[in-house]
C-alpha cells in the first residue's frame, strides 16, 4: 500500500497495512528531512483551499501599508470596516501575517460586516483541487473545507484569538446585533451548502473544537449544525472531520459523539490534552477515526521516551484501523535553533520507528 | 554527492560527480512524482524574497467583480490601475492573469514615476533562511534581484512573457517612448534608481544566488545591448564584489542574437537556455560564446518528452557532453514543469521524460 491507499483504507472503514503517519503538509515542508520521513512511509495531508471561490461584488477593498502594518478597509454601502495586519514577521505557519485588529471593534461595525456576509457570492471551480490530487499521487491526501459553523465563525470578525475579549463583550453589550450577524452567517452557509455537496473528493473539514467557549455554548450553538449538515454530507459520500484541537477535549467528548462526524482530527492526547485515545474510543465507538496530533512536547524527553510514548498510543487503540498519527499544530515549525533541530528530528524519527515497530495492522494491545 | 554538494561545487568551481538536475520549485508541485525524482537526485531551485518593498505614500484599492479584480494605486501624482483575472484554474504561482498594465496613457507616466520614487526596500531574510533550512540538501534558495529599467517599463504597460497580445502592448510601449521621450526617460531614471536601491538591500542580505532579469526575445538584441546591458554590467559588478552569484533567465528561443551581450553582462549563470530543437543556440555554441566559467542551466523542453524516453535520454547525454565542463553545467526544467501534466497519458509521458533526464545524466535508478 502507498500512503494514499493506506489513509483511504482507514477513512473508508477498510484495513490498512500499517497505521498511517500523516502530518499536515505545511508542518513538514518540502525538503531533505521530509524525504527521509517519506522513505519511512510518512505521507502528507494537504488541506486544500477547495473548489469554491467567493466574491463580494458590492464591497470595495482598499489596502494601505505603513511599514509592516497593512490596513485593509472594506467599503460597503452601509459603512466602512477595516482590519490591521502585521506582516513580515518571519516564520509563521499558514501565512506570514498576524491580525492585530479585527473587522468588528464596536457595534457600528456590525452592519457593514453583515452586509459583507450577505454580499458574498460563491462559485464552484474544482479544477485546482483535481489537479492537486494528480500531483500528490500516492504521497498525499487532500481535504477541503466543508461547512462552517456560524457561532465559531463570528470570532474571526473580532480578530480571532486576539479578539476573544471583544467577542465576549459584544455578545453581552449588543446581543441583538450579534444575533443578526449569526443569522446572516447561517444564511451564507445555506447558500454555500449546495456547492459544497457538489465538490469532488471525499474528506471535508467542518469546524473545530478550540476550547475558546464552554461545552454549554458549543452544545447550544455548534452541535445543531453538525446534526443538520453532517448527514447531508455523508449522504453524498463525504467523510466529515472536525478539528478538535482543544486541550480540554474531555469536556466535549460526548458532544463530539453527538455530532456524528467520521473523523476527529487534531486530537491531542495526554499529557497535553486531557482525553486519552482509549477513553475517546470508549465514548465514540469503533468506527470514528481518531487522527492524533502528536504533542511535540514529548520530543524533549528524548528518543526512547518518544518511541515508547508513540508505541503506547498505538497499542492503546487496537486493531489500529481507525487511527492516524499526525502533526496538526506545530510540526517542524518548532525548530528554531540547532538544539531544537536535534530534538525535533530525533523525535520525528522516533515516531516513525515506533509506527514501524508496532503499527502493523492488526495492532496488538 | 548529494544535490546541495553538487550545486556548491558548481557555484564555487569544485568537482562534481554528475551534472546537477535542477527544476524550479514553482513548476514542480509536491507529490509522488517530484518526491521520486528527488530520491534519485533531482534538486529544486526555490525563489524567496530577501527584501520587501514598501510604498509609504501609495494607497491600494482593490475592487473585485466576478473573477476580475481591479487594483488601483493612489499615488501623490495620480492613480494607476490594473485589472487581474483570478480563479483561472491551473496557473503557476499566483493563479491570476494581468489583463492590462498600470500605464495605459501618457498621463499615467507621472504616477508611475511617483510610485518608483516612493519604493523603499527593507531586508527580511527570514523566509529565505527558513526555506534554506527546510529544503536542506534537496535544493538551493535564491532571490530575485534588480531588473533593467527597460524590462520593468515594458511590464508597466502590460507586457508579460508568453502573453497573447505582446505585439500590441510592445507597439504601445514604443509609441510612448516616441511621443513622450522626456517623461519616459524620467520613468527609466526613476526605475533605475529604484532597482539600485533594491540592489543595495540584496547586497545587505545573506543570499548568494541572485536572479536578475529576463531575456524573452521580445526586446531586440540591439536595444538590449544599448539599454539593458549597461545596467546589468553596473549591478553585476556591485553584486559580485559582495560575493553574490548573478544569473539571467535567458529563455528566448533566438538567444544566439544576444550571446555577445550576455557574455559582456557580467552574470555568472545563464538559465532557461533552450537548446535546439526549440531554441536556435545549441549548448556547445553557448559554451563557445561564453567563458568556461559561465554556468549554463539548460532547460530540457517538456515537448521532447512526447518523443519518448529513449530520445530524451539520448538528447540529455549529448547535452551533458557538449556543455562540458560538467561542473559549470546544470540540466533542468525551467518553463513548464508539471503544469503540462493534465491527464493520465500526459502524466505517464512526463513521468517517463523526467526520469529519462536522470538516466541520461547517469543517476542511479
Amino acid at each position: 500500500m502507498n500512503f494514499c491507499e493506506r489513509l483511504s483504507a482507514v477513512l473508508h472503514g477498510g484495513e490498512p497495512d500499517v497505521v498511517p503517519f500523516a502530518p499536515y503538509d505545511n508542518l513538514v515542508p518540502r525538503g531533505e528531512f521530509e524525504r527521509e520521513l517519506a522513505d519511512r512511509g510518512m505521507g502528507l495531508l494537504d488541506r486544500h483551499a477547495g473548489g469554491i471561490w467567493s466574491e463580494m461584488p458590492n464591497v470595495e477593498i482598499a489596502t494601505h501599508s505603513e511599514g509592516n502594518v497593512v490596513t485593509t478597509t472594506y467599503h460597503t454601502p452601509v459603512g466602512d470596516v477595516y482590519t490591521r495586519n502585521k506582516t513580515h514577521l518571519g516564520r509563521i505557519a499558514d501565512g506570514a501575517t498576524v491580525q492585530v485588529e479585527g473587522l468588528i471593534k464596536d457595534i457600528h461595525d456590525v452592519d457593514p460586516v453583515i452586509f459583507m456576509v450577505e454580499d458574498t457570492v460563491y462559485h464552484l471551480d474544482p479544477r485546482p483541487y483535481l489537479e492537486a490530487v494528480r500531483a500528490w499521487g500516492g504521497h498525499g491526501y487532500l481535504s477541503q473545507p466543508g461547512f462552517a459553523v456560524p457561532y465559531e465563525e463570528t470570532l474571526g470578525f473580532f480578530g480571532g484569538y486576539a479578539g476573544i475579549p471583544a467577542w465576549i463583550y459584544a455578545q453581552n453589550d449588543y446581543p441583538d446585533a450579534f444575533r443578526k450577524l449569526l443569522e446572516a452567517l447561517d444564511r451564507r452557509e445555506r447558500r454555500r451548502l449546495p456547492l459544497l455537496l457538489q465538490l469532488p473528493g471525499d474528506l471535508v473539514s467542518c469546524g473545530s473544537v478550540d476550547g475558546n467557549y464552554g461545552p454549554a455554548r458549543w452544545h447550544k450553538y455548534d452541535l445543531p449544525y453538525y446534526q443538520e449538515f453532517v448527514p447531508q454530507f455523508q449522504a453524498v459520500g463525504k467523510i466529515v472531520s472536525i478539528h478538535a484541537h482543544a486541550s480540554n477535549n474531555l469536556a466535549y467528548a460526548d458532544l463530539l459523539r453527538e455530532t456524528g462526524v467520521n473523523v476527529v482530527e487534531a486530537f491531542t492526547p495526554p499529557p497535553v490534552g486531557d482525553l486519552s485515545i482509549a477513553e475517546a474510543r470508549r465514548r465514540w465507538g469503533p468506527d470514528v477515526v481518531i487522527w492524533v496530533n502528536f504533542p511535540e512536547t514529548i520530543f524533549y524527553f528524548g528518543y526512547e521516551e518518544t518511541k515508547r510514548y508513540t508505541m503506547e498510543l498505538i497499542q492503546s487503540d487496537p486493531p489500529g484501523n481507525r487511527l492516524v498519527i499526525g502533526f496538526t499544530e506545530m510540526g517542524t515549525y518548532g525548530i528554531t535553533d540547532a538544539e531544537s533541530e536535534r530534538i525535533f528530528k530525533t523525535g520525528f524519527r522516533a515516531v516513525a520507528e515506533a509506527i514501524e515497530a508496532c503499527g502493523v495492522y492488526p495492532v496488538r494491545a | 554527492m548529494n544535490f546541495a554538494e553538487r550545486m556548491q561545487a558548481v557555484l564555487t568551481g569544485g568537482e562534481v560527480d554528475r551534472v546537477p538536475f535542477m527544476s524550479l520549485e514553482s513548476i514542480l508541485p509536491r507529490g509522488e512524482l517530484e518526491l521520486g525524482l528527488r530520491r534519485r537526485g533531482l534538486g529544486l531551485c526555490l525563489s524567496r524574497p530577501v527584501v520587501w518593498c514598501e510604498y509609504p505614500h501609495v494607497n491600494l484599492d482593490v475592487q473585485t467583480v466576478g473573477d476580475i479584480a481591479t487594483l488601483t494605486y493612489h499615488t501623490p501624482r495620480g492613480d494607476l490601475s490594473l485589472r487581474q483575472r483570478q480563479h483561472l484554474g491551473r496557473l503557476a504561482d499566483d493563479a491570476s492573469c494581468d489583463l492590462d498594465g498600470l500605464v495605459k496613457t501618457p498621463a499615467d507616466l507621472d504616477a508611475a514615476i511617483a510610485m518608483a520614487e516612493d519604493a523603499v526596500f527593507h531586508v527580511d531574510a527570514s523566509a529565505y533562511s527558513d526555506t534554506a533550512f527546510e529544503i536542506g540538501a534537496d535544493g538551493i534558495v535564491r532571490c530575485d534581484g534588480p531588473r533593467s529599467p527597460d524590462e520593468l517599463s515594458a511590464e508597466l504597460v502590460g507586457y508579460r512573457p508568453g502573453m497573447v497580445n505582446a505585439h500590441q502592448v510592445l507597439t504601445y510601449w514604443h509609441h510612448l517612448q516616441q511621443t513622450e521621450p522626456t517623461r519616459f526617460g524620467a520613468l527609466l531614471e526613476a526605475l533605475e534608481a529604484q532597482e539600485l536601491r533594491r540592489m543595495e538591500a540584496v547586497i545587505a542580505s545573506p543570499v548568494t544566488l541572485v536572479r536578475l532579469g529576463r531575456i524573452d526575445g521580445e526586446i531586440s538584441p540591439a536595444r538590449w545591448r544599448e539599454r539593458a546591458l549597461p545596467f546589468y554590467q553596473r549591478v553585476t559588478a556591485s553584486l559580485r564584489a559582495a560575493g553574490k552569484v548573478c544569473s539571467l533567465h535567458a529563455h528566448a528561443p533566438n538567444l544566439e542574437a544576444y550571446a555577445d551581450a550576455i557574455g559582456a553582462s557580467g552574470v555568472q549563470m545563464v538559465e532557461g537556455l533552450a537548446s535546439p530543437p526549440l531554441g536556435v543556440m545549441a549548448v556547445g555554441q553557448a559554451r563557445r560564446h561564453w567563458a568556461e566559467e559561465i554556468i549554463l542551466w539548460v532547460n530540457v523542453p517538456e515537448a521532447l518528452f512526447w518523443l519518448g524516453s529513449t530520445y530524451v535520454q539520448h538528447q540529455v547525454t549529448v547535452l551533458a557532453m557538449t556543455g562540458e565542463p560538467k561542473n559549470k553545467l546544470i540540466v533542468g526544467t525551467t518553463e513548464q514543469g508539471l503544469v503540462g501534466m493534465v491527464d493520465d497519458e500526459s502524466e505517464a509521458v512526463y513521468r517517463a521524460g523526467y526520469h529519462a533526464i536522470l538516466d541520461g545524466l547517469g543517476y542511479p535508478a
